[in-house]
């Protein structure tokens, strides 16, 4: 639902209690209020990721709060516990209140 | 005007900075909408809650001494506590209209304090990476990254 | 006689402005160590090719609602044959009866064999379908045929337009990726386009592109990295898909035959 996002682990197989790195895109201009169009010359209006939250089955693990600087395309980075089998939701939020939302499953061996 | 006296100079220039339209426009001022217009000090005030940071090798933070271009400059902090220890992580580009530019809130499930993730960087400034401690104190490192102009085409 | 020595001058100009910019800039370019922080992480440009240009692979279109991937799925898979297809071209085409390159056979397979108006050489879709066929190909050797009669002919083009001197600066591919090789222009270094030259390391340009370009916030193909070139370096732009791209996208690409495709590529 929502923008083109992926998210990845590394590495690909784990075992139960490792400890896993998690990498995700999401495929959003990250418009900051002040670049400008190129065809009109006008600043185009801000729109850009504000929130993302990350779920490992029903627990809210991670958080983050995200400013118009972050790169367009905004890739966020970060390490997971995997001590159960259970999927791993992201949602990301932008200011003007699109969702988008990826889940994998996480299965250690 | 020697072109090629005019040249040199603009190549020998110690702070050079990227020529891609977003980057030129995040060094006009901010109007208000989007990007709040505040100095390094004050975002850090903001965000960290008027708590000051001390130094500390705890926190690495990883990133280009020269970045290939500042539309996209990659960021790697790590944090050398353990993760019960480590409430969040704070990101700021020195220079930028608003210099506070993401916090990642972390758990006792990530395993481990790191976070990467990639910024825009106006021009050639100190990067600053915060970690938030569970007991209220702050631990910081900083980078200086040099921004080029970025090449041909 | 006269513009001989112009050009001469202006020759010596462009030459010794690289040797100027080297003596002041010395090792002010970005490290190999520091380029690996780029590389770590999802490139976007993967997630385009996968997302957009799978999508529009499999997207039934035209008359007959045909997708690339009807023809060119067999078993569940891509068929070898067009997964490998990107380390092949620009080559001879039998439909088109001349040497073309992929973004073009895309065009022909949709107008052939879909029946619909193909997407433009510097539309997001054709960009995106090339990309995913070269993303499909990571791996594979470049091959470039460069021996049969109507591709020498094209390679010796090719070259020839990598060595024309054109526009405001004088300048040729050649100045900068042979002659200026090893120098630092902007803060980048200026590298050959294949594997050395002179001795100095190359950056086999073509086992990269199509590349996500940092800085423009989009992938780009070979041919339209070679318009951005010509523009900055004030030569007039060659339209994609001439006869004199084609040429010069398979002389830089023959360049690089045995590398391994690592598409798409990172770049600022």
């Amino acid at each position: 639902m929502g923008r083109t996002a992926l998210i990845r682990v590394k590495p690909r197989r784990y075992k139960k209690g490792d400890i896993i790195r998690v990498d995700s895109v999401i495929m959003h201009p990250m418009y900051n209020g002040i670049i400008k169009d190129k065809k009109t010359g006008k600043p185009i209006p801000p729109h850009y990721i504000t929130d993302v939250e990350v779920y490992y089955g029903d627990q809210l693990v991670t958080k983050i709060n995200v400013n118009a600087s972050v790169s367009a395309n905004p890739y966020f980075s970060f390490n997971l516990k995997v001590d159960k089998e259970a999927p791993l939701k992201m949602v990301w939020k932008d200011n003007k209140g699109e969702v988008t939302e990826k889940t994998i499953k996480i299965k250690p061996h | 005007m020697n072109r090629r006296k005019f040249l040199k100079t603009v190549a020998i220039s110690g702070a050079v900075v990227a020529v891609s339209p977003s980057l030129v426009n995040l060094k006009a001022e901010a109007k208000g909408e989007g990007l709040k217009k505040r100095s390094l000090e004050e975002a850090m005030k903001d965000v960290l809650k008027g708590k000051k940071p001390v130094e500390s090798d705890k926190v690495k933070l990883i990133a280009p001494s020269i970045a290939e271009n500042g539309a996209v400059v990659p960021i790697k902090v790590n944090v050398a506590e353990p993760i019960e220890n480590v409430k969040a992580i704070h990101i700021f580009a020195e220079k930028n209209p608003d210099p506070w530019t993401v916090s990642v809130n972390l758990t006792p499930q990530n395993g481990k304090a790191y976070f990467a993730t990639r910024i825009r960087l106006a021009k050639t400034m100190d990067v600053i990476a915060v970690a938030e401690l569970k007991d209220g104190s702050m631990i910081m490192a900083k980078k200086a990254i040099k921004v080029t102009i970025g090449g041909c085409g | 006689m006269k513009k001989k020595i112009i050009t001469g001058i202006m020759s010596v100009a462009a030459a010794a402005f690289f040797i100027n910019v080297n003596a002041e800039e010395a090792g002010q370019a970005i490290s190999e160590e520091d380029w690996k922080l780029y590389q770590e992480g999802i490139n976007p440009g993967e997630v385009f090719a996968e997302e957009v240009g799978g999508a529009l692979f499999e997207k039934p279109m035209g008359p007959k609602k045909l997708s690339c991937a009807s023809c060119h799925v067999k078993n569940g898979d891509v068929e070898e044959r067009v997964a490998t297809a990107a380390a092949y071209y620009p080559k001879y085409d039998k439909d088109a009866k001349t040497i073309i390159n992929l973004e073009q056979r895309i065009q022909i397979c949709q107008s052939k064999y879909q029946g619909v108006k193909p997407f433009s050489l510097k539309s997001k879709e054709n960009t995106a379908l090339t990309t995913y066929l070269f993303y499909l190909a990571q791996g594979t050797k470049i091959n470039v045929d460069t021996k049969s009669p109507l591709a020498k002919e094209f390679y010796k083009y090719g070259r020839y337009i990598f060595t024309l001197k054109r526009g405001k600066r004088n300048l040729s591919c050649q100045v900068c990726h042979e002659f200026a090789a090893g120098k630092v222009l902007r803060m980048q270094w200026l590298k050959p386009l294949g594997f050395e030259y002179n001795g100095i390391k190359g950056t086999t340009a073509a086992d990269h592109w199509p590349a996500f370009r940092m800085t423009k916030n989009k992938v780009q193909t070979l041919q339209q990295r070679f318009q951005g070139c010509m523009k900055q370096s004030k030569q007039k732009i060659l339209p994609l898909g001439s006869k004199e791209m084609v040429a010069l996208e398979l002389y830089v690409k023959s360049l690089s035959n045995g590398a391994e495709l690592k598409t798409p590529g990172l770049r600022r």
